[in-house]
């Protein structure tokens, strides 16, 4: 439908398949939807998720990229940002004219200039630093701060689990 | 896997139930001896708990079955709406009933729980529209939106949403007329009536509650048809342009120059102002909701349940109305009041790119490139696509930003407001002197925005060869950093203008290094302490780094 929108897209998975920052793959899921993007994710190095490889889904709306699209873990990861139901919560994903939680400022929310190669560098650099104080999951941020080490066993554990140990 | 345990598991109980539900109905009518005396066992202990587990199941059943012929299998999404939204809904709904006596309590919870079913297949029917819109690609035709399953349901609950509220309201003013006969019968003096269980008042409150839920209901209905019918009719104009465009492209090479002209009905990038347009019915849609709230908090004698809902709704309304205003003004007046970018605004590559669209800002016109272009050039562009420079020193395309500014009036890049509160183009940057210049400004370092500032736009191009924009942001945000200053103080005129990039700041040493990019010479780099010490501010109130300053002593 907006040509714009599809035109962007291009050009970003253009500009990916050129020079891609190491630790990130994304593309189209299918050739005749461009509006659905599957990106894989490594997990950073020096945090819990060292070694995984997570999968994530991209959902662009029709007025990309003037409001944010949606960043969903599939399957869901243990995390404090992310919604048990894989759903990412950090602020650049957070369209302007709302402010769900009350307090983010309008510096960190999203536009334009954010792109999908920025998104997934910023959820990389979430998941080496979460954000308790802005949680989705309370249960993931209750086991962060209080036992650091029960939550790194479990998120190794699910780590395993996805690659098929 | 889950989902076919859940299915499997659903069978199962439901077979049970029914099983029950015929043993204990066969065994209270076996054991009894007239109708009355089964009905009486049947409302008895266990019984009852089991026909009203039979009559939810089967309450559950008729909805999967009705949104299964309705809708088919639901997204994710949808669930996720549904199960974000429900539990509100149902509170709201038990506060509604629960005004009601006991005697109204059995109508007012089937109306409960019709308009609760009515508000889910509401929201599913909106996700539809945003699934619709995302599935088209380009085969699809208009007619494969008109006479799709999607508008089949807006015109199934239009229709059942009318005939609703017509019958509530017919319903409401039957009881109306009854009341004006008897005017001993209003809301107030109705305790003594209570007794009778057929209160006509409170049979009337019923059907005005009720009837708002249901009229609000119809509204928001109306509201997505609105959509709908924007989001087709934009739909409709980019398969026109695209039509128009293939046409031209098909006649001889002659007319190359004609489709050029035409480049902006190809590249069809939306309605204009569609988003305004999405407001406007918003706002207007909520203008009829609180004139519905209003009306019933008449009607109820300023009840507080209504009360809340009225404010809450002026409130909101006011809100909207004043930031579409305020768009709206704004917007008209984008083209006028913002200067068109100059020849000397792109330099390089890196620059001529519209951060909306990822296009080039500058689009390579009569083979030449943004670079060779002259002014009459830039002016001649397209409208929508003529380039446009905002107070902060941002470039974009006036299509690109008017569709950003509708959501947001600020800069994308910067955010920096566009305009002041009197709805005035901000002053535009000027070179300013600098006094946060901090060693360890790392976090302005990292900045991925590269503020790029100019010279004062007034300043005649004469004056200055050739004013590039600093990308020194680092180090401050509107400075003009020149170098070539030979022999002390030169007339400003014979000033060459560099960008600088800076390439690092070290804390340990104080030094900041740049990147000289026109210079010959590659690195230059100056100990932090002397480059404040060798700074010197010209008569104009600009910085100046004279080039003496780099060598090192």
């Amino acid at each position: 439908m907006s040509k714009t929108a599809q035109k962007r897209l291009l050009k970003e998975l253009q500009q990916l398949m050129k020079d891609s920052p190491p630790g990130i793959v994304a593309g189209p899921k299918t050739e005749d939807n461009i509006f659905q993007w599957d990106c894989l994710v490594q997990g950073p190095p020096d945090s819990p998720y060292e070694g995984g490889v997570f999968n994530a889904q991209l959902d662009f709306p029709k007025d990309y990229p003037l409001s944010p699209p949606k960043l969903t873990f599939t399957p869901s990861i243990l995390h404090p940002n992310i919604y048990p139901n894989g759903e990412v919560c950090i602020s650049i994903l957070h369209s302007p004219g709302e402010d769900p939680n009350m307090y983010e400022l309008a510096e960190e929310r999203w536009s334009p200039v954010q792109s999908v190669e920025k998104i997934l560098l910023s959820v990389m650099s979430m998941l080496s630093e979460p954000n308790i104080e802005s949680g989705a999951n309370i249960d993931a941020c209750i086991l962060w701060r209080d036992n650091r080490k029960e939550f790194e066993r479990q998120v190794k554990l699910n780590i395993l689990k996805t690659l098929g140990f | 896997m889950i989902v076919q345990s859940r299915k499997q598991q659903l069978v199962i109980f439901s077979m049970i139930i029914y099983l029950l539900t015929i043993i204990t109905i066969f065994t209270s009518y076996k054991s009894s001896k007239t109708f009355l005396q089964c009905t009486i066992k049947l409302t008895q202990g266990i019984n009852v708990l089991i026909l009203a587990i039979f009559t939810a199941l089967n309450l559950f059943l008729l909805w999967e079955f009705l949104r299964w012929i309705l809708f088919g299998e639901l997204r994710l999404i949808e669930h996720e709406h549904i199960f974000e939204r429900l539990p509100f809904t149902i509170i709201n709904v038990l506060f509604m009933i629960s005004i009601f006596n006991e005697y109204q309590f059995f109508n007012a919870l089937v109306f409960a729980l019709i308009l609760s079913v009515l508000k889910v297949f509401h929201w599913i029917l909106k996700d539809r529209l945003e699934s619709l819109l995302q599935s088209i690609n380009d085969a699809t035709d208009l007619k494969n939106l008109i006479f799709s399953r999607y508008m089949l349901n807006l015109a199934i609950f239009s229709v059942l949403d009318f005939w609703i509220c017509s019958n509530t309201y017919r319903a409401f003013r039957g009881y109306d007329n009854n009341n004006s006969t008897n005017n001993n019968q209003n809301a107030d003096s109705s305790n003594l009536m209570n007794k009778n269980n057929l209160t006509p008042t409170n049979k009337k409150a019923l059907f005005l509650l009720f009837g708002m839920e249901f009229f609000v209901l119809f509204l928001d209905l109306i509201n997505l048809a609105m959509h709908t019918v924007l989001n087709f009719y934009e739909f409709y104009c980019s398969q026109r342009a695209t039509a128009h465009h293939n046409v031209n492209a098909g006649t001889d090479e002659e007319s190359e120059e004609e489709a050029d002209g035409d480049d902006d009905d190809a590249n069809f990038n939306g309605l204009e102002g569609k988003f305004m347009y999405e407001k406007l019915i918003d706002v207007s849609t909520k203008f009829f909701k609180t004139i519905v709230h209003i009306f019933v908090l008449i009607q109820t004698k300023l009840q507080i349940m209504v009360l809340k809902d009225v404010v809450w709704d002026c409130l909101t309304l006011y809100q909207d109305s004043i930031s579409l205003w305020k768009i709206y003004k704004n917007n008209k007046q984008l083209d006028d009041k913002l200067p068109t970018l100059s020849v000397n605004d792109v330099e390089n590559d890196n620059d001529n790119i519209c951060i909306v669209c990822m296009d080039d800002l500058v689009p390579s016109l009569h083979g030449k490139e943004a670079v060779e272009m002259t002014q009459a050039d830039i002016d001649s562009i397209s409208k929508s696509k003529r380039p446009k420079k905002l107070p902060c020193g941002h470039m974009l395309h006036l299509s690109c930003l008017k569709n950003w500014m509708e959501r947001s009036q600020t800069c994308p890049i910067c955010r920096l407001p566009v305009f002041d509160e009197n709805g005035n183009v901000k002053p535009f940057l000027h070179t300013t002197t600098n006094n946060n210049m901090q060693p360890n400004n790392d976090a302005d370092v990292t900045s991925t925005t590269a503020t790029n500032s100019r010279t004062d736009t007034s300043t005649p191009m004469t004056d200055v060869p050739t004013p590039t924009r600093t990308s020194a942001s680092a180090l401050t945000t509107s400075s003009i950093i020149t170098q070539d200053f030979k022999n002390g103080i030169t007339p400003i005129d014979s000033v060459e203008w560099y960008a600088f990039e800076i390439d690092s700041i070290s804390d340990a040493r104080n030094e900041v290094k740049f990147n000289v990019r026109n210079a010959s010479s590659n690195n230059r780099s100056i100990p932090m302490k002397l480059l404040i010490e060798r700074m010197e501010e010209t008569a104009e109130g600009q910085i100046v780094i004279p080039d003496s300053a780099f060598s090192r002593e």
